[in-house]
């Protein structure tokens, strides 16, 4: 009977609100206004009324409607756009709702309504009970604090305002966009009254930390399924179900992998000396020298020419005289001709035009033509036209000083070979290290000028140049390279996991680099393993701001979520950030006038709940225990 | 396996060992193997505590974080609940049901276990979060018994305790009235809270909404029980109706279209 009227009332109530078709704002108010005075003024004439209303299948009844409609509120979206609730629902449906509020329902003038019937009835309910009596004070205070949490709300939504501010760092800001509860801009700006200053913008982070993530395929997408600490994967790890398992050997946080010489036993292999090059900056750097291997015998340090030699004798600079450029070809066996580009020349029967001349060769795969990749002589080549002499086809070929195997074209013509003297300037400066007496020679503009002992892990005092220096870490007859894998520093710059992975017997060592773009993949579609670091890592957004008014600034404050600003009645939170402009900082403002009613609701609510549902039972049933044992 | 899996494994082992236990105490009538399921579950409260230390511990922080990390809490929260319910009114009937409750949030966590420990983003912390998430856990947990014992009374109205001459109905109604006031207390904190992080005390957000429906399903009952023939089985029916509107709360949120852009629902 009384669901049956609730019901009829929440229908009338709707009707209500559409017939004064204002379905926000002052609307509301008139609604429930009216409903409260009429109400209220029912009860007192109609003495059935006023009993209804007060009785408990009303309440019932009223608290199930409520629930419904909340209940309601969750099933269909909410305050989403007509053509959504029409796509999700069907037309019918649709307009059903719309009708009805329930797209809207917790800002539907029904709705508010019936919680203003519900304030209405808790008074009326608690005047009924005589409650100010002291047996009745826990139901005073808890179905009062309902009342007063109700009106506080309504306070709050005719009186509060929500805005925001878009600020940066440095910049003040007195006045606050207006926004709608879903944060949507209004037409308004407000003045605060009072200016906001952001000093500095701050992200705190949680300590860095990097994991071994396992993605796996599922229904086609990619997902994590194990996260492994590094501790953790220092053991044997599985990598998914692939039958594969990986355990960390040692990450490295900034890698670098260090090249090092070391004492060789194949006879092949010839003279070397590892130098460490100091640089200004206080950095320095492994520098190799390879006494046998042609390029890889000299370097130049700041315009200072290092060579390197094992036989004393091997080396004597020019003293004098710059090295032209010098192009020379040979057929196979045959004596070399000094040749230039555009030039023809007979060879052996045959006649060769120079067509062109590359330093640093490479393919264009899509131009289908050979270009320079720069001007330094790193690869490079000649382009040449032969034919026999007298007439005949002509064939194009390239000819390379590096590669002679790449030589020759793929017609019938001789075999040639090119040879490339790059253009050299006397170095100024030339140290030379001979090896095999372990000296370093200063040659100045080709003649001796000093020479010394090489001392073998010792730094050399006399620099270069300005601030760089040389030292000597090893010299080795025979030696091979080695790649070392180091950290350049303890910073998380480069992270570098080395890892094994074992499959069976099998064990693979391996450098995993962090990061998703340097994943390990396993099989086809198997899963992937993956180092990076952990994503969740901001601790907090801290917004450090000064309330200025006139021109002093009279408070300074940090904003963070869970920490707003109070000032003159507005709260400001922390609300925004962006992550690409680190210096501002987006900050939600609240005036809400209802809020210490409804925080005096809820203290006596938390008071009524303890004193009825706890505590008052337990008097009662000791009490009753007490009688018991009397009797 | 993990360190903490095997120990959920264990954990599991001791509550299905008193839930074995105790059935085998009544099939037989054996006084002492029905105490001895009693020992069992509190032994099984023990290793739920240590997990949830040893979680802590490794985490920095409370872990009541994600979806994982409150499927451990919960059924301490129950068996903590079972065992004052147990040493008040000696309701050793509970421990079944307790403990099948526990392992169906045993089994459900280790469905969904977490990969890693994540850390606790800025809007989590808060003085409010431990006591807003414990009070509302224990909320669930007394109200859960209350929806055992509603089902106790709908099966065995007629049954009496000696001591106080009370039936199942009249414990759920206890359980209801303590599991009320911690969802009431819940939520207000959590509202207070909402202020704090978000400026808003109500946001009208669908785990806010829910905790509405939940706590609007028990005011129904707690008044409810005043209109004549609503004592009893209709009451016991909308006790364990309103527990269903709980148990939504708490792990129906995905469901929600209108959830999506919650910052209540576990992830």
């Amino acid at each position: 009977m009384s669901l049956i009227a609730v019901v009829v009332l929440w229908a009338t109530l709707t009707g209500i609100s559409h017939i004064s078709s204002l379905r926000a704002g002052m609307g509301h108010l008139a609604v429930l206004l009216g409903a409260a005075v009429l109400g209220a003024v029912l009860s007192v004439v109609w003495p059935g009324l006023h009993r209804w209303l007060t009785s408990i299948p009303f309440a019932v009844a009223l608290l199930g409607a409520v629930l419904v409609l909340t209940a309601f509120g969750t099933f269909v979206l909410q305050g989403a756009p007509p053509e959504e609730l029409v796509k999700r629902y069907g037309s019918a449906a649709a307009e059903m709702m719309t009708f009805l509020s329930l797209d809207d329902v917790f800002h539907s003038g029904a709705y508010r309504a019936l919680l203003g019937v519900l304030a209405l009835a808790l008074t009326l309910v608690t005047i009924k009970r005589k409650a100010w009596r002291l047996p009745e004070w826990g139901f005073l205070v808890l179905h009062l604090g309902v009342v007063a949490v109700l009106v506080g709300g309504l306070i709050g939504s005719f009186k509060g305002l929500r805005g925001f501010i878009d600020i940066h760092e440095g910049q003040v800001v007195d006045s606050i966009q207006l926004t709608n509860r879903d944060g949507t801009p209004q037409n308004e700006q407000r003045p605060l009254g009072f200016g906001l200053r952001l000093d500095k913008f701050e992200i705190e982070r949680y300590p860095l930390e990097y994991r071994f993530l396992v993605y796996a395929a599922e229904h086609g997408e990619y997902a994590v399924i194990a996260s492994h600490s590094m501790k953790d994967a220092a053991r044997w790890t599985p990598i998914g179900d692939s039958g594969e398992e990986f355990r960390l050997v040692k990450a490295y946080p900034d890698f670098l992998l260090l090249e090092e010489l070391r004492e060789s036993d194949d006879p092949s292999s010839g003279p070397a000396v590892q130098l460490r090059v100091y640089e200004p900056d206080g950095s320095s750097r492994p520098l190799i020298l390879l006494a046998a291997e042609k390029g890889r015998e000299v370097a130049t340090l700041s315009g200072v020419a290092l060579r390197f030699v094992w036989e004393p004798d091997a080396y004597k600079p020019e003293a004098t005289g710059e090295l032209p450029e010098r192009h020379a070809v040979a057929v196979q066996g045959g004596p070399e001709i000094e040749v230039a580009p555009g030039q023809t020349y007979p060879l052996g029967g045959y006649e060769m035009k120079v067509v062109t001349f590359l330093p640093d060769f490479i393919y264009d795969t899509k131009a289908r033509e050979g270009r320079s990749r720069s001007p330094v002589p790193n690869n490079p080549a000649l382009k040449v036209s032969i034919r026999k002499e007298g007439g005949g086809p002509s064939e194009e070929r390239w000819l390379f000083a590096r590669m002679p195997e790449y030589s020759h074209g793929s017609g019938e013509g001789p075999k040639l070979v090119y040879t490339y003297q790059a253009p050299r300037k006397p170095a100024e400066r030339e140290l030379v290290i001979v090896g095999k007496t372990r000296e370093v020679i200063d040659y100045r503009r080709g003649t001796e000028a000093a020479r010394a002992l090489l001392k073998i892990g010792g730094t050399d005092e006399d620099p270069i140049a300005p601030g760089v220096t040389i030292g000597c870490e090893r010299l080795l007859e025979r030696a091979e390279e080695a790649h070392v894998p180091t950290t350049r520093s303890i910073e998380w710059q480069r992270p570098v996991a080395e890892i094994e992975r074992r499959c069976g017997e099998t064990v693979a060592r391996e450098f995993l680099g962090a990061g998703p773009n340097q994943a390990l993949r396993v099989g086809e579609d198997g899963p992937v393993l993956v180092f990076d670091k952990k994503s969740d890592d901001i601790r907090a957004y801290c917004s450090r701001v000064s309330v200025v008014e006139g021109e002093k600034a009279v408070k300074a404050a940090t904003i963070v979520v869970n920490s707003p600003l109070e000032w003159r009645g507005y709260q400001f939170y922390q609300s925004n950030y962006r992550a690409d402009d680190l210096s501002y900082s987006g900050i939600l403002v609240v005036k809400d006038p209802g809020l210490p009613m409804v925080y005096a609701g809820f203290v006596m609510v938390s008071i009524g709940v303890i004193f009825i549902f706890y505590l008052r039972p337990r008097i009662r049933r000791a009490r009753i225990a007490a009688k018991r044992s009397a009797l | 396996m993990s360190r903490e899996a095997i120990l959920v494994a264990g954990l599991m082992a001791a509550y299905a060992a008193s839930l074995i236990v105790w059935l085998l105490g009544a099939l037989a009538r054996r006084e002492r193997v029905s105490q001895a399921s009693v020992w069992i579950f509190a032994a099984s409260l023990v290793i739920n505590t240590a997990i949830i230390g040893m979680r802590w511990v490794e985490a920095g922080r409370a872990p009541f974080k994600t979806l994982y990390e409150t499927l451990l809490f919960y059924p301490w929260c129950v068996a903590v609940v079972t065992l004052v319910l147990l040493g008040l009114y000696r309701l050793r009937v509970l421990i079944p049901l307790s403990a099948a409750a526990c392992l169906a949030g045993l089994a459900y966590a280790r469905m969904k276990p977490d990969v890693e420990i994540v850390n606790l983003p800025p809007a989590l912390q808060s003085a409010w979060f431990v006591p807003h998430v414990v009070t509302y856990f224990i909320a669930y947990a007394a109200l859960f018994t209350s929806f055992a014992l509603a089902i106790l009374a709908l099966v065995r109205p007629q049954w009496r305790s000696q001591r106080e001459e009370a039936g199942f109905a009249d414990y759920a109604h206890r359980s209801v009235e303590f599991g009320f006031m911690a969802l009431t207390l819940g939520l207000v904190m959590g509202s207070v809270w909402g202020k704090f992080a978000w400026g808003d005390y109500w946001a009208w957000d669908p785990k806010e909404n829910w905790a509405l429906v939940t706590w609007l399903a028990y005011l129904v009952y707690l008044h409810g029980v005043y209109i004549k023939g609503w004592r009893g089985r209709p009451g016991m029916v909308v006790c364990v109706l309103a527990f269903v509107a709980v148990m939504f709360t708490y792990l129906g949120m995905n469901l929600l279209p209108s959830a999506s852009g919650s910052l209540h629902v576990y992830q």
